[in-house]
This record gives structure tokens, sequence and C-alpha cells, in this order.
């Protein structure tokens, strides 16, 4: 089994093509990584519905192979607070400790460290 | 906030302002983003006004209320979430429609593609390339446990910002003029 990070696409994976590029290229062609290692969730992204979001944040959590979540928004982080009680620092990197997924969550500015 | 909407400033945007965001039943971080915005603009001088959007509002009616009022709103600084990224390019065309006499209203989002992708005029903010690059480092780190996320430091990228209202001679005018004389 293959440690797997999970991308959890808010919106559209067109949105978000610029960004799996950007993480990709350090994760597999800096850091050596596998592309299948890489795991984009939920299927065609949530389209900004919460519940999408939510539910894709709980399939990761469910799914072993995921260790780290990375998403984006501040919203998103504020979702994965509320609604799987990870513990969110500012910066917005969730963390649920070693035994659970982490969440990298890219937000915009220091109204962050109202989370 | 405040470099943001002073960027907005700096390149054309004109008032009547719309702060625009959802922040239905004082919902978070919305709120604080568009009461903060809404106070700078208000405290310059600038007519501003609050504009909830909710993803079980028209789009194209909330703009066209906007553009009906006297006078007309000419800049709307959009506090985005996922649901108005999916429907950034519909709100864009709607706020420059021009067809039938209608008037042009710039907008103003906090990222990048906002402008690149959905026709945004102008953007300022955080670089959420650099962002998704830091991060795939901190993954790293996290998944061959070489680093623990509460010893990680807080990630911060630099701000920048591009793009300018549709009526701005800085922006509109300065850019393909540089182009040229590079290539």
């Amino acid at each position: 089994m293959v440690d797997k990070v999970g991308f959890l696409i808010t919106t559209t994976p067109g949105d978000w093509q610029d960004y799996i590029d950007a993480f990709t290229n350090v994760w597999v062609k800096k850091l050596g990584h596998s592309n299948n290692s890489i795991q984009k969730g939920p299927s065609g992204g949530a389209h900004g519905k919460d519940k999408d979001i939510k539910d894709a944040a709980r399939d990761f959590e469910a799914d072993s192979d995921v260790k780290v979540i990375v998403t984006a928004g501040t919203g998103a982080a504020l979702i994965c607070k509320a609604e799987l009680g990870w513990e969110i620092r500012r910066s917005a990197i969730c963390s649920q400790g070693w035994t659970g997924p982490i969440l990298l969550a890219a937000t915009t500015d220091k109204l962050t460290k109202r989370l | 906030m405040k470099a943001r909407v002073n960027y907005m400033l700096d390149h054309g945007f004109q008032a009547p302002f719309v702060v625009l965001g959802n922040n239905a039943n004082g919902q978070e971080p919305f709120q604080t983003a568009m009461t903060h915005a809404y106070n700078y603009l208000n405290s310059l001088g600038h007519a501003v006004q609050l504009q909830t959007i909710t993803p079980q509002d028209s789009i194209p009616t909330i703009i066209s209320g906007l553009k009906a009022q006297t006078p007309p709103i000419k800049s709307i600084y959009v506090c985005s979430d996922p649901y108005l990224t999916v429907n950034s390019k519909l709100l864009n065309d709607e706020a420059h429609d021009t067809t039938h006499g209608s008037p042009y209203i710039d907008t103003m989002f906090e990222i990048k593609e906002h402008v690149n992708q959905h026709g945004g005029n102008a953007w300022f903010g955080s670089d959420f390339n650099e962002l998704f690059e830091k991060a795939a480092y901190y993954a790293h780190e996290i998944m061959t446990h070489t680093g623990t996320p509460d010893k990680m430091p807080n990630y911060i990228a630099l701000l920048s910002g591009g793009g300018a209202a549709h009526t701005s001679k800085k922006g509109s005018k300065k850019k393909p003029k540089k182009n040229k004389k590079k290539k």
C-alpha cells in the first residue's frame, strides 16, 4: 500500500489545475513521490457545495491510505474544524495528531488567525 | 485586507462600491472580512454598501439590482468562497455586460485565478501556487516523519496582485506596452 495525499478539490478540477500542477511538481519531481500517491476527490470537484466538501473530507479521513489532506480556502478549513473536529493552527494547518490525517489548507490572508 | 483595498483604489476602481460575499447569518470568516473592507472604504470617504449573496441567490438578479441603483454601482469587491469561485465567470460576465446601455461594473478578487481564468478585472492576495508548493514540502515532512505539524512554522505567502479597472489607464495600457518591448 502506498501512503497517499488526499487532494480535496473544493470547486472544480479545472479551477484547481494550477494548484494540482504546483503541488505535483514538487511532490513528484523534486521529492520523488509517485503520481499515484496523490488521490483527488471528490470526483469532479465539490463545486463549492458544503455538503460535498464535508463528504469528501470524511471519505479521506476514512481511507487508511490517506495520511495527509491538502485543500485550499478558509471556508474548507472551517468546515474541517466544525465537522471533523480537526484542530487548526494559524495559517490553517489542521492536525488530528499522528494517528489520523493531517490537513494543510492554503488560505488567503491573516484573517486565518481567527481560525 | 487594507492592502487589497488600496490596490483596488490605486488601479482605477471607482465608487460606489459593493462588498459582496456570503455573510448570511453572520457567517465567518466572510462577515469579518466584508465588514473590515466596508469600514475601511467608508473611512476613506467612499460610498460603499454590503451585499450578501448565497448559493440560493441568482447572480444575474443581484448584479442587475446593483446596476439599477441610483447611481449605479461601479465596483464590486468580492469576498469569494468556493461557490462564488465556481460561478465567478457568470458573475464577471454579468458585471461586464454593457448590452442595451447596461453600466459596466469592475470586479476585484483576492485570488489570481478569478482574473486569469474567469475574467475578473483585478486581484490582490497570496500566491496560491506558492502555497501549494509549500504544502508539498510540509506533507513530505509529515509522511516521512521528519517533521511534526505542531512544530512546522506557519507559512504566509508573499502578497502580490494584477490587473486593473476596465477604465483605468494604469493597468490596461502599461502591461501591453511592456510585453511589446520584451518581444
